[in-house]
């Protein structure tokens, strides 16, 4: 059994990944896309893979944040008013003409104060995740209407409005930030005692504790990871839009979860993975990204992210219960 | 000749990896208490399973009565007259007796429910049982004892013709299993076969008429239990030549000596148990026997820090922890084994190497980083050492049969190598093969000096195990045998002793 444990172990290279259900969701993008190649020519046009991997990594750095909480066994809907409020603050700091780096150390101390104010409400406060975070989402909507006071703020330095559309070597920067986001979630995920804890956590939080771990600062951290990264894309998203906009990151939750579990996540807690989400995403806005340039209504598309979620929430309902009746 | 109510041929069932049944043939009587014994992975959940429609069989035939029966989900299994009484009781705790034993087939027309044709059906079937539940009653407050009679009652209210019971004793007081076996008895008049699970050979002598014994998947045999000895019971099951009772054959001097590593004084939780001090040595087995509910799981928890306690003081190693924190008693050297192996025991969906790994990172990391190799080290160490039987690491623990679940538990704990282990029942629901190694693995841990507390509601587990025996009743602490002393009925006394 030894050199069968090592071979298990290193095959299952990124630990927790569900092989063949993520296997195939790549497969169905690649085939996507050379559906897509073939039937448009627009496709393929460097514009549009940049456009594209640039709106996959905005929702990739939130999804990333998300996955975390939703293998700590709990889920988060604020992050799209997350989003929304860190822009907000970005437009009105750099107007105020505050440095880069204060602005980014702004929006990073935000999104851990709200995953704070999370945190505290749903293991302390005792209420239920959805709930909570419901009710952050609606109150930090507020808050951004309120900082804007309704309206767009425009007229941000050049260089920052600029950044969304620019290269760092040859790879697009919301990329190349995707790319770090990822290296590093996955590391923590699956090489590092708290990613180890934070599975035990999402698996049976009764166990976790009784074994010592600490679940509340676990679960606590989860969710300041989350609004991290949250605020963080609020910036990037900001760049993009070269403005403020107190709508922005509107629909981003619900899109999270679907590529969550569908890159493997459960909504149960326990299971879930970097890269299983990455691929997740790249499915949605490959969707969205196809049924724009063949002049797919754009409320179809919302239909079919609807679907896809409760069907992606299903099927994993349908893995657990087959698994336990086995 | 009599026809056979239950007549299975040839079921095989394989599982991703395991061939469970390997063509297991089974004939029950009419009016027959038939006994299922055989270790855990022996195959019998899954063949009852079969039998009730919760799982599909791969080959083989089923006869009910002469009939050939296709039981392809458990309503249909009780429309032909089987159903089970499980160890965790499938009832809807919050309705009453009657609402549950009428779930699923309420009394009434065009959608309204007839209160009182469904409480008038429900005290008929108690009052078959010779038993006094009042029908209103919440499930909730019943007992153990009297939530698995309306478990029964609700059986019979599905004309049962064949009634599983599945480690009916488990959580039972002599009394209660007095009144079991008289209901089980008059059933057996009225012409119900009985499948009876049970580890305990005493009730199977006392109760059954013919035991099948499972092993690895095959019948190794059918007997009439009064042409069957215990010891060859024993040896059938596993498969080896085994003491059927255990004895714990080392010498106990050292512990005489030893040090006291655990104190308890006076700890109090209002409602739950008083006035609790005691203490124990290196080296030293210490049972604590008690009725159910007696708050032997509750005074551990409190040590264990899982639990708040009103007052009192534990003590490690001469210094105090603090009260109701978890990582303080771990840190201090506690280890608890739950009574609830599946809910707190192991983590269902983690692998066995989590749950082996979970409790003790820091071994196999470095600067928060974890060494995947030496994780798999740490597992193979301990898979090892306490013979857990698992096609491999990466396997959920909800994979693997009860005893090497409990293994996975045990094995967690010793990872983590504290000086004080707590036990809660770790043989609930084991086979005997399994319960005499970790007999054997409790003296070894206590020759090596740890200071090990054993609970259990299983006498002669503990007789055969510990160097005394505490018992508890109704919260306190009512007596104490030294092993020179040991004495079933005193112990007994003192589990029925109210103030």
């Amino acid at each position: 059994m030894n050199k069968k444990d090592d071979k298990l172990a290193k095959k299952s290279l990124f630990k927790n990944f569900r092989l063949t259900t993520q296997l195939t969701i790549l497969i169905v993008v690649l085939a996507m896309w050379i559906f897509l190649a073939l039937t448009t020519d627009t496709f393929l046009t460097r514009e549009n893979i940049a456009n594209l991997f640039r709106q996959t990594s905005l929702l990739g750095i939130v999804a990333v944040g998300l996955t975390f909480v939703i293998i700590s066994g709990h889920s988060d809907l604020s992050m799209g008013a997350t989003i929304g409020v860190s822009g907000i603050i970005t437009a009105q700091l750099l107007r105020g003409g505050m440095p880069l780096i204060v602005v980014i150390l702004a929006a990073i101390a935000l999104g851990i104060a709200i995953g704070t104010v999370n945190g505290l409400v749903i293991i302390k406060g005792e209420v239920p995740a959805f709930i909570a975070t419901l009710s952050t989402m609606t109150a930090l909507r507020g808050v951004a209407y309120l900082l804007s006071n309704g309206q767009t703020i425009a007229g941000l330095p050049d260089y920052f409005n600029k950044f969304s559309g620019a290269n760092i070597w040859i790879i697009p920067s919301f990329v190349f930030i995707l790319i770090i986001v990822l290296i590093i979630g996955h590391f923590v995920l699956s090489r590092t005692v708290f990613g180890r804890n934070l599975y035990a956590v999402g698996s049976n939080k009764e166990v976790a504790a009784l074994s010592g771990i600490k679940v509340y600062p676990m679960v606590q951290t989860a969710y300041m990871i989350s609004g991290m990264l949250a605020a963080l894309a609020g910036v990037l998203l900001t760049s993009r839009l070269a403005s403020g906009q107190p709508m922005a990151g509107n629909g981003y939750d619900l899109q999270c979860v679907t590529a969550v579990v569908i890159g493997g996540g459960s909504l149960s807690g326990g299971k879930g993975s970097v890269m299983g989400t990455f691929i997740g995403t790249l499915l949605i806005y490959t969707l969205y990204n196809g049924g724009n340039l063949l002049n797919v209504n754009a409320f179809w598309l919302q239909i079919v992210i609807g679907v896809m979620t409760i069907l992606a929430v299903f099927i994993d309902g349908l893995r657990r219960r087959r698994a336990s009746r086995a | 000749m009599l026809e056979p109510s239950v007549k299975m041929i040839g079921i095989k069932k394989k599982f991703p990896g395991v061939q469970a049944l390997g063509g297991v043939d089974l004939t029950i009587y009419p009016g027959e208490v038939h006994a299922l014994l055989g270790e855990n992975g022996a195959g019998k959940s899954v063949l009852l399973k079969i039998l009730l429609g919760a799982i599909h069989r791969d080959e083989g035939e089923i006869y009910l009565d002469g009939k050939l029966a296709d039981i392809d989900n458990p309503i249909k299994a009780r429309d032909l007259g089987i159903s089970a009484v499980y160890q965790d009781l499938k009832l809807a705790m919050p309705l009453s007796v009657a609402e549950n034993i009428s779930l699923g087939r309420l009394p009434g027309k065009y959608g309204f429910v007839n209160k009182n044709a469904m409480k008038e059906n429900a005290s008929k079937y108690l009052k078959d049982l010779k038993l006094d539940i009042d029908v209103n009653a919440d499930v909730d407050s019943l007992s153990v004892a009297r939530k698995q009679m309306v478990a029964i009652a609700k059986a019979l209210s599905c004309n049962v013709r064949v009634l599983l019971l599945d480690e009916p004793t488990a959580m039972l007081t002599n009394e209660e299993t007095k009144t079991l076996f008289d209901t089980v008895r008059s059933l057996k008049e009225n012409g119900v076969s009985i499948v009876y699970v049970s580890h305990r050979l005493e009730e199977i002598f006392e109760l059954c008429d013919r035991v099948t014994i499972l092993r690895d998947g095959q019948n190794v045999g059918s007997f009439f239990v009064r042409d069957i000895s215990r010891s060859e019971m024993v040896t059938r099951m596993a498969g080896r030549e085994i003491k059927d009772v255990y004895q714990n054959a080392t010498d106990k001097t050292s512990s005489e000596n030893g040090q006291k590593i655990l104190e308890c004084h006076n700890l109090t939780c209002n409602g739950k148990f008083r006035d609790v001090s005691f203490s124990v040595k290196e080296g030293e087995i210490v049972g604590f026997y008690g009725l159910v509910g007696a708050g032997r799981t509750e005074v551990m928890r409190a040590i264990f820090g899982a639990d708040k306690y009103d007052s009192g003081q534990v003590k490690i190693n001469g210094k105090p922890v603090k009260n109701n924190k978890i990582d303080a008693a771990v840190k201090a050297g506690v280890a608890l084994v739950p009574e609830d192996r599946h809910k707190q025991g192991v983590a269902l969906n983690l692998s066995v190497k989590s749950n082996i790994n979970i409790i003790n990172y820091n071994a196999v990391s470095k600067f928060g980083v974890v060494s995947p190799k030496e994780e798999r080290e740490v597992t193979r160490k301990y898979i090892d050492l306490l013979n857990i039987k698992t096609p491999s690491q990466e396997q959920e623990v909800q994979n693997l049969s009860g005893g090497n679940q409990q293994k996975v538990a045990i094995a967690k704990w010793l990872n983590k190598n504290q000086e004080v282990l707590i036990f809660d029942e770790p043989t609930i629901g084991i086979d005997v093969a399994t319960k005499y190694e970790i007999y054997d693995l409790l003296s070894n841990l206590a020759k090596n000096g740890a200071a090990i507390i054993f609970v259990s509601s299983y006498m002669p587990e503990l007789l055969g195990v510990c160097d005394r025996i505490l018992v508890m009743c109704n919260g306190r602490i009512t007596g104490e045998l030294p092993k020179e002393e040991f004495n079933e009925g005193k112990i007994l006394e003192y589990a029925f002793q109210t103030e």
